[in-house]
């Protein structure tokens, strides 16, 4: 049994309810609500032709997205397991494929060219769970049907989507890219906050040129920025930032410090993160643009993702 | 309707047909919410340099595969200040083989705390 519990009880008309059959399931319940809170919704950083990822397996379907491609073939473990023409998606059962809890397994596009924006595990081939049984309504007592029917559904929600790993985000160095770069990440909407941690150096001559750091969303709204306008007598600049966007309003937070008095480390930039208009399970993605008239600089991101709760 | 916080029973009760109420309402409110949860596939290690895995510790044990014999992953802090003194060799795990970590053996590694893992051919939290 997942996470050292006791397995789900089955109930029996004629024989004792007791509590700690219920508080089994209650217990379960907890369990499942605390991985489902906890996990934060790491973005995927869309993917083009041999640009291979890999996969720990968790989650029977295997869904994709793409914007664009001529005719692309995406293989698992060098096999091809479906096809994209244009933008296109679809979902692989990977049941067939005798994969097992927790192998690994790599991805990769071949073929001309391909933008891939999605690509993840789920529980679910439609989007939505559904459970074995109809929940059943409590009014004056309970049988072994109604009760049986509850502990099933929270197996059901064990076994499948209380699976979640929690997975990571790739933190990487962008330096000498002059004049500029563009990086994108995909996000399923699932957490009210938005993270984002990093640093920039500005490591140039004193006059050098400005570096422009911004994040976009879905190429329209600009949510954070970090200007700075050269280096200056004083010395260089180092900052490195972390910072909270409220997805659903105004609670945003900043932190992070800057070496020297030149500016300040970025700035978010979107009064209330609600005039995004995300609802939970809404796909939204995340341009990081870099403009820069040197290349003596670096970015780095650290990392980024959705979370329930804010820790600063 | 949102989740609640299931009820707890007590042995000499009999139990309130509300609170169990409770426990069914939320098996639909947690198949909707675990609807949007995702396994995603891993980030490149292309488009920069030094990639690293960073997590925000949530479960009991790191996942990986090995990059090679000769780099077998590290866990450190997340930034450069903050590695010295924190890192954690993971045993080699030869491919196609994943190995397991127990990470409540890294002292420094609280829940939430944000960290990073080097020199791994991919990783991830499981719980089990």
């Amino acid at each position: 049994m997942p996470y050292g519990l006791p397995p789900l009880p089955q109930f029996r008309d004629g024989s004792f309810l007791g509590a700690g059959d219920l508080n089994r399931i209650g217990q379960t319940q907890s369990l499942i609500h605390q991985v489902s809170d906890a996990r934060p919704s790491i973005p995927f950083e869309h993917m083009a032709i041999d640009d291979p990822r890999h996969m720990i397996h968790r989650h029977r379907y295997l869904h994709w997205k793409t914007t664009s491609a001529t005719t692309a073939t995406l293989n698992l473990n060098g096999s091809p397991v479906d096809t994209a023409t244009g933008a296109d998606s679809g979902v692989v059962d990977l049941n067939s494929l005798g994969l097992g809890n927790n192998e690994g397994y790599e991805l990769e596009w071949t073929g001309t060219a391909v933008n891939c924006v999605r690509l993840y595990e789920s529980a679910s081939a439609t989007g939505i769970l559904t459970l074995p049984e109809t929940n059943p309504t409590f009014t004056t007592g309970a049988n072994d049907t109604q009760l049986n029917a509850v502990s099933d559904n929270t197996k059901y929600l064990l076994d499948n989507a209380g699976r979640l790993p929690n997975a990571g985000f790739v933190a990487k160095t962008y330096s000498g890219i002059k004049p500029s770069l563009d990086v994108y990440w995909q996000f399923i909407h699932r957490h009210r906050y938005l993270y984002w941690s990093g640093e920039v150096e500005h490591n140039g001559d004193e006059g050098d040129d400005s570096i422009d750091v911004q994040l976009q969303v879905n190429g329209a709204t600009q949510i954070w920025e970090d200007q700075t306008d050269g280096r200056a007598s004083t010395g260089g600049r180092f900052s490195f930032w972390e910072f909270w966007i409220d997805l659903q309003g105004t609670n945003h937070s900043e932190g992070g410090f800057t070496s020297s008095g030149m500016g300040n480390p970025g700035t978010i930039t979107i009064a209330d993160g609600s005039t995004l208009g995300l609802s939970p399970g809404d796909e939204y993605q995340i341009e990081m643009n870099i403009d820069t008239d040197t290349t003596k600089f670096h970015v780095r991101t650290y990392m980024m993702g959705e979370f329930a709760q804010k820790t600063f | 309707m949102a989740y609640q916080e299931p009820p707890f029973f007590l042995y000499e009760e009999e139990p309130d047909p509300a609170d169990i109420q409770i426990l069914a309402d939320n098996t639909d409110e947690l198949a909707t919410t675990l609807a949007n949860a995702f396994n995603p596939a891993t980030s490149p290690k292309s488009g920069g340099s030094h990639p690293v895995y960073t997590f925000s510790h949530q479960a009991g044990w790191l996942a990986y595969q090995s990059e090679t014999a000769d780099a077998t992953g590290t866990i450190i802090g997340q930034r450069e200040e903050e590695q010295y003194g924190t890192e954690v060799r993971l045993p080699y795990v030869a491919e196609p083989d994943v190995g397991y970590f127990d990470l409540s053996s890294v002292p420094w590694l609280v829940q939430g705390k944000i960290y990073c893992v080097v020199e791994v051919r991919f990783a991830q939290e499981v719980d089990y």
